[in-house]
């Protein structure tokens, strides 16, 4: 039986592992001894299929001689919030396609489907908030000191936190005029100019983040 | 010197050291030494950028030769008690606090710069969102609020800085502050976000920390946020929750310093503005203050002085006005009348009852001629018994309000007066009354009548002159007696045939003492006036156009309850 090939970003580790060994057993020992603190596995390629999460789940107490090679993409922290700077328009357009049907439906006075529509934005609104907050806490965590909230940034945060704080009152009161008002114009208005702004503003951190090199 | 008013000043007010620019509405600003003037009727109220006040029309003249110096002069006398007050109030603040402040611990949590930095900007509890806001530990928070209520106001007041410059001023019901201060204060995580709708009035957005303060006279809310999406942190939450402990007692002491100098601003403008002349003496006896009204007394008028010493070994001295020689003449000659009524109403009613009820008896058990005699003897005494009765309550002290039948009332007047206009032609009329039905409404039956009683005498007498200068005959007299109901009021009109109002009476008819008549005590008409006064009304006098004499009219309000 041939021993399995493991690599790390494509490339061959050093270490034999036996083929009793489990895959479980080799992730902890990727992570304990290859990689740095603040990398984590974001892939596994086996015998050349990239696994799904539920597949990962699958295969990690399996033993590696059933396999002929297995890849472990090795990824940072830093490089992971920048790859989710790129997911984060997605998120827009999934919003601002939502309040489309969102306006819609409270213009025909599909009751029961605009309040499903209203409870989707608002989650997806603050899964956004939640990625962003996120990239932006890696990012601070990364640059330190040298951190510095784009002014871009700061104020879309206050306008779209302003427009969800008036959205409140406005369902509450079920004021559906403010309501559309604060949907379709400001909210969508201001998650296009993250798009415009925000966002590429933040991407360009990544220049300030490659050569910062951290004091500790 | 400069004024501004809407309309020129007299000739006899105009001096040559002032400058008077007519224009129709007050300046927005004033600068030092302008006023704004506006005249109504006998009052003048002078307005100056900080305060206004009022002055009696006759004594604006010696106001305007006073004016600069005695604003200066009170300026600076009103200076220095204020300032011995304050210095007597922060004593007594700092005294109380003293002790309470823990300034060696703030020192150690903020560091020495932070902390002497803290103490020199922050003089006044308003500051305290800017003065947070520059901490290094919360340098990269974007707004910081702050919500002051005091104990008994309806409303709470807050002031929210952001960027770490402009602060600004807002206000909200206590309603809602109590229930954002229940909120704060129940939460265990003491980490808040923008989802409560209560929060409409808090200027902050996203994530934010915030803490309660309670007080012996205030609550207060702090509120400190980045604006962003990033939830503070553990240590922030940390830190926030120890300087505010920190801070605790300086914002209770600059609270109750703040509200000691706002009672002390309100106690000054009082003492300035109040239309009573009063002045403060030190110990010493030496002149710390004089008020408006003291500089502009009218000198004619004779005052009474009462002294207070006060605790700080001050003397308040206050001038009253002593009460008009006419209405203590009013008085007595009222009460002295009232006790004769009372002695006649007393003596005569039991001989009176005593013969209508047996005229009454003799009329039942004749017939004829001789029951009708009787029964004019029982009607015209029971008659007697009500005119006395009525003249009775004509001189009582009386001040409620009762009551009365409009046709009623005005009839038994008019039978009061019979003596005094025997001879002359009557008509009473009443107008506007939608139903046959007696009037009722709510008045001070006793001044009513008094007005109405003296107007009438004044009305007979002004004919009887006419009559003894052999001008008209007694029996062309007229007094007519016009009752209007209009929409909210009651018109009463005494109008007279006699010789009318000259000029000179318009000028001078309310004036005591001034009379018309030789006889005549000069008082009538003022009382007339100041008994109309305390009911709500005002008198009016003015010529007959249609034919000679008077008319001297009165509007009564209706009370909604009528």
């Amino acid at each position: 039986m041939n021993n399995v090939v493991i690599t790390i970003n494509n490339k061959k580790v050093v270490d034999e592992f036996n083929n009793n060994a489990t895959v479980s057993d080799v992730v902890q020992n990727i992570l304990s001894q290859e990689a740095y603190t603040d990398q984590i596995i974001s892939q596994i390629i086996v015998d050349g299929k990239e696994l799904s999460t539920q597949e990962e789940d699958d295969v990690l107490p399996l033993r590696l001689g059933q396999f002929e090679n297995i890849n472990f993409t090795l990824k940072s922290n830093l490089t992971l919030a920048f790859e989710a700077l790129h997911s984060c328009n997605g998120y827009i357009d999934n919003i601002i396609s939502q309040i489309s049907a969102l306006t819609a439906s409270y213009q025909a006075c599909q009751t029961d489907e605009s309040n499903i529509l209203f409870a989707e934005v608002i989650e997806i609104t603050d899964l956004y908030i939640q990625l962003v907050s996120r990239i932006q806490r890696t990012l601070k965590a990364h640059l330190q000191e040298g951190w510095e909230k784009p002014h871009s940034v700061q104020q879309l945060e206050i306008h779209l936190l302003s427009i969800l704080k008036a959205i409140i009152p406005a369902k509450e009161k079920n004021d559906l005029i403010m309501l559309c008002d604060l949907l379709e114009y400001e909210l969508v208005d201001n998650l296009k100019q993250w798009k415009i702004k925000a966002l590429p503003d933040l991407r360009a951190l990544r220049t300030a983040c490659d050569s910062f090199v951290p004091q500790n | 010197m400069r004024f501004f008013c809407a309309t020129k000043l007299d000739e006899n007010l105009q001096k040559s050291h002032i400058n008077v620019v007519v224009t129709e509405s007050k300046p927005l600003k004033l600068a030092p030494g302008e006023y704004w003037l506006e005249f109504n009727q006998d009052i003048v109220l002078v307005s100056t950028e900080q305060n206004s006040f009022l002055i009696k029309s006759s004594n604006f003249s010696k106001w305007l030769d006073l004016n600069e110096p005695a604003l200066i002069h009170s300026s600076n006398s009103a200076n220095r008690l204020q300032k011995t007050i304050k210095r007597f109030v922060t004593t007594i603040v700092d005294a109380k606090l003293v002790g309470s402040v823990k300034n060696d611990a703030l020192i150690t949590f903020l560091g020495r710069d932070d902390a002497r930095e803290l103490e020199r900007s922050w003089r006044s509890p308003h500051m305290l969102p800017r003065v947070v806001l520059n901490l290094k530990d919360f340098h990269d928070y974007e707004t910081c609020q702050l919500f002051v209520h005091e104990r008994g106001r309806a409303i709470a007041e807050s002031w929210t800085c952001t960027n770490k410059k402009d602060i600004s001023f807002s206000k909200t019901s206590t309603n809602n502050f109590n229930k954002i201060f229940s909120y704060i204060k129940k939460s265990k995580s003491k980490l808040f976000d923008q989802s409560q709708s209560m929060l409409s009035d808090v200027y902050v957005v996203g994530n934010f920390l915030a803490k309660e303060f309670s007080f012996q006279n205030h609550s207060a809310l702090i509120f400190l946020s980045r604006n962003g999406f990033l939830p503070p942190g553990e240590d922030e939450l940390k830190s926030f929750n120890s300087l505010a402990t920190m801070i605790s007692p300086f914002l209770d002491r600059l609270l109750t310093q703040e509200q000691a100098g706002e009672k002390l601003n309100q106690l000054m403008l009082l003492m300035e503005t109040i239309p009573i002349p009063l002045q403060v003496l030190d110990n010493n006896e030496v002149l710390i203050f004089e008020n408006i009204a003291f500089k502009t007394r009218d000198e004619s008028i004779e005052y009474s002085t009462r002294n207070i010493e006060l605790d700080s070994g001050y003397k308040l001295t206050l001038h009253e006005e002593k009460v008009h020689s006419f209405d203590i003449d009013h008085h007595r000659r009222v009460s002295l009348l009232g006790e004769l009524l009372n002695t006649l109403q007393h003596e005569l009613n039991n001989p009176l009852f005593g013969l209508n009820l047996g005229s009454l008896d003799m009329s039942s058990e004749n017939k004829g001629e001789v029951a009708d005699t009787f029964h004019d003897i029982s009607h015209n005494s029971a008659r007697c018994q009500t005119i006395i009765k009525n003249f009775s309550n004509l001189y009582s002290h009386s001040k409620s309000d009762s009551t009365i039948e409009i046709k009623d009332f005005v009839s038994e007047i008019f039978i009061l007066t019979k003596s005094e206009i025997r001879g002359i032609k009557t008509s009473i009329s009443f107008n506007g009354f939608n139903s046959i039905e007696n009037f009722r409404f709510k008045t001070n039956p006793t001044t009513l009548s008094q007005v109405i009683f003296n107007l009438i005498i004044n009305a007979g007498q002004a004919i009887k002159g006419q009559v003894q200068q052999d001008k008209m005959k007694l029996s062309d007299g007229l007094i007519r007696m016009d009752v209007t109901k209009l929409e909210n009021s009651i018109l009463f009109e005494i109008t007279d045939n006699g010789p009318g109002l000259k000029d000179e009476f318009f000028k001078n008819a309310f004036k005591p003492f001034y009379t018309t008549k030789s006889q005549g005590t000069g008082l009538g008409l003022t009382i007339s006036r100041g008994l109309l006064e305390s009911i709500g009304s005002n008198l009016i006098t003015k010529n007959n156009s249609e034919e000679a004499g008077a008319i001297f009219s009165f509007e009564l309000p209706i009370p909604s309850n009528s």
